[in-house]
This record gives structure tokens, C-alpha cells and sequence, in this order.
């Protein structure tokens, strides 16, 4: 006797999808905004952090059956994220685009969008100095630090959090996390230097 | 217990209060460094200093993000090229009209000027048939004509005996 043919409509009878991944259409509304800032402050160009972006949630609704509910979406997207970057980030190709790139994100743009708290002149000058210096600082760190530096103070994740996007323990998270403030600390400290 | 104020914090000191969270800020764990804060000067201005820089960061990073994420999102529904690649098909666009202009005239003049052609061939080609019988004409008549006597063939030497004996002779002389 011949078992019945298992046809592409049959299956989501047979074994239902009940994931949260499942609702692509929430998924992306709710973290699309969140994995494109990871991505545009990780490889800091706009129509490349779009493109991995889309990527993300193309990679996540093929992976959606192996989410397995033992971390948050959000720290398994962030994953599939910083996956992303891993690989393109590797790239000869990436790294000459990056330099022609038009769409790369240049301090003085982000500048912009420094919070008017104080109105001096003066006050807005030091705080466009304070942020090139970090902006500076963080170009300066290595992939995994500025990945790693990103997710704390930017995306504001717990060291537990990190340790599980990235795969590592927690004392490896805050020795990555060191080094990174020692170089923005050498950075704060070398116009006071230059100035004695 | 107090830190001692001789001595400033150390790095990772400092990056643990950083790195503390705002409900971890107040443990007991960071309450020795918490108290060199207030104590030393230098330490706690480099502390703002700092936090100060990091919140910038955040803050603008985030806001430009948002700017950013909001800006294409508009873009992306077009499939319009960008301004830059309509100005490059702009530019070949006009540079393929000035070479079709530039090679227009050419290709007219070509179509014009084959059709007599096949004439002018026609009366070359007579003009030569007409010399060249000319010219054998012209050497028809030299090769009738009579040959000069200076041009005569010379006797054959071996028709005379004798000749061929004298010239015995004079080999021996």
C-alpha cells in the first residue's frame, strides 16, 4: 500500500509553524529599526546597513524552524546581524566600496543630530569635539571591540546579552570592553597632553 | 573602606563603573569607587568626561539612525535611478548624438558618391584597352621596320676555313 504523496500544501497541516517568527510582517516592524542602527553604526554606510538589514530578516524567516525560544528574538536576530557583518566585513570588496562608497557615513553627519541640551556656541563646539573624538576612537578599535563596544553603548545590551550574541564569555565581553575605553581614554587624554 | 585618594582609580576600576548599569550603580561592589568620586577631583572629571562622551555617542548615533532609517524608507519604495546615474546616461546620451552627428554627414556622402562609380570604372578600364593597343600597335610597326645595318647579325666565324687558320697563326705567333 502506497503512502500519500507529501505535497508542499500538506505540510503546514501536517506540522504547523507556531513560531513568533512566524508573523514576518510584526517581526520586522517592531526590530527593523533597531538591526539597521546595529548595522549603520557597525559598517557606518547607509545603503549597505539597508541591504543587511533586508538581509537579516531574509536569513531569519529561512532559519526561522531552527529559533529554538532559548534566547530573545531580538539577541537571536542581533546574531544573524552580526553574522552578517562578519562576512562582509571580510571582504576585499567591501573594504575598497567602503572608501568610494558615497553613502558612507562620514562624523560630520552625525554631528547633525547631536541634542541641542545647551545653546551656546560654545557648548555645541565641544560636543561636536566630543563625539568625533569617539567617533574616531571607535574606527580605531578592532572588529570585535567595535562590535562589542557598539552593542554596550549603543544598543545598551547587558554583558549577558553580549556573551550571547557574540559567542563569547562573559570575562572575554568585559576584557573586549577595556580595551575599547582604554583607546577612547588615550584619545580623551592626548589633546590634554598636547596642550601641558 | 576608603580608597586611599593617593591613589586614582584604576582603569578597570573606572570601566566597571561606566559599565555599571543604572540599578547596578549603587551596589556595594562599586561603593569604594563610588566614594574616591567624590573625594578626588581628577578621577571624577575624567568619569563625566567620559560618560558624557559615550551618551553623545549614543545619542547622536541613535537619532541619526532613526533619521536615516525613516529617509530611505521613502527611497526604497522608488526604483528610480539616483540623480548621479541619470546624469551619466544624460552625459552618453549626448555624447551618442554628437557622434551620430559628427558621423552622419560621412554616410550620406558615402551613399552619393558610389553610384558613378561603375562608369568611371567602365571608361579607365577603356581608356586603358585603347592605349595598350596603341602600344602594341607602336611596336608592331618598330619590329616591321627595317633593321638598321649597324644591327645586322654578324657573319658566323666557322663558315671560313681560312679565318679559323689565321687565327691559329697568330695564337702560335
Amino acid at each position: 500500500m502506497s503512502s500519500p504523496a507529501i505535497t508542499s500544501e500538506s505540510l503546514p497541516a501536517m506540522h504547523p509553524l507556531v513560531t513568533p517568527l512566524d508573523d514576518m510582517d510584526t517581526l520586522v516592524a517592531t526590530y527593523e529599526q533597531r538591526i539597521f542602527r546595529f548595522h549603520l553604526v557597525s559598517i557606518r554606510d547607509r545603503d549597505l546597513a539597508l541591504t543587511l538589514t533586508q538581509d537579516t530578516f531574509i536569513r531569519a524567516w529561512a532559519a526561522r524552524a531552527s529559533f529554538r525560544g532559548d534566547c530573545a528574538i531580538s539577541t537571536w536576530l542581533m546574531r544573524i546581524a552580526l553574522n552578517l557583518i562578519r562576512d562582509h566585513t571580510r571582504t576585499d570588496r567591501f573594504r575598497f566600496w567602503k572608501r568610494v562608497s558615497e553613502t558612507a557615513v562620514d562624523v560630520a553627519d552625525v554631528s547633525e543630530h547631536i541634542p541641542h541640551r545647551e545653546s551656546s556656541p560654545e557648548a555645541a563646539l565641544i560636543a561636536r569635539e566630543q563625539l568625533a573624538l569617539v567617533w574616531d576612537s571607535v574606527a580605531r578599535l578592532s572588529e570585535r571591540q567595535r562590535t562589542i563596544f557598539t552593542l554596550r553603548f549603543v544598543e545598551e545590551l547587558e554583558l549577558a546579552e553580549i556573551a550571547a550574541i557574540t559567542a563569547m564569555p562573559i570575562s572575554t565581553v568585559k576584557t573586549h570592553l577595556y580595551r575599547a575605553l582604554a583607546t577612547l581614554r588615550a584619545c580623551h587624554n592626548a589633546p590634554h597632553k598636547e596642550s601641558l | 573602606m576608603r580608597t586611599p585618594l593617593t591613589r586614582h582609580l584604576t582603569h578597570e576600576q573606572l570601566c566597571d563603573l561606566i559599565l555599571a548599569l543604572p540599578e547596578e550603580a549603587e551596589s556595594s561592589a562599586l561603593e569604594p569607587a563610588h566614594d574616591h568620586l567624590r573625594n578626588c577631583l581628577i578621577c571624577s572629571a575624567e568619569f563625566e568626561a567620559l560618560r558624557d562622551s559615550l551618551a553623545l555617542f549614543r545619542q547622536a548615533a541613535s537619532s541619526y539612525a532613526g533619521h536615516a532609517y525613516s529617509r530611505p524608507a521613502m527611497n526604497r519604495a522608488s526604483i528610480a535611478p539616483s540623480p548621479r546615474f541619470r546624469s551619466h546616461v544624460l552625459y552618453w546620451a549626448m555624447a551618442a548624438v554628437l557622434a551620430i552627428a559628427v558621423a552622419l554627414p560621412f554616410s550620406l556622402r558615402r551613399q552619393h558618391t558610389p553610384a558613378p562609380q561603375p562608369a568611371a570604372a567602365a571608361t579607365v578600364s577603356q581608356h586603358a584597352t585603347e592605349s595598350d593597343e596603341a602600344l602594341l600597335d607602336g611596336i608592331a610597326q618598330d619590329l616591321s621596320a627595317d633593321v638598321p645595318a649597324a644591327m645586322h647579325p654578324l657573319a658566323d666565324p666557322t663558315a671560313d676555313p681560312t679565318a679559323s687558320q689565321s687565327a691559329a697563326e697568330q695564337r702560335k705567333n
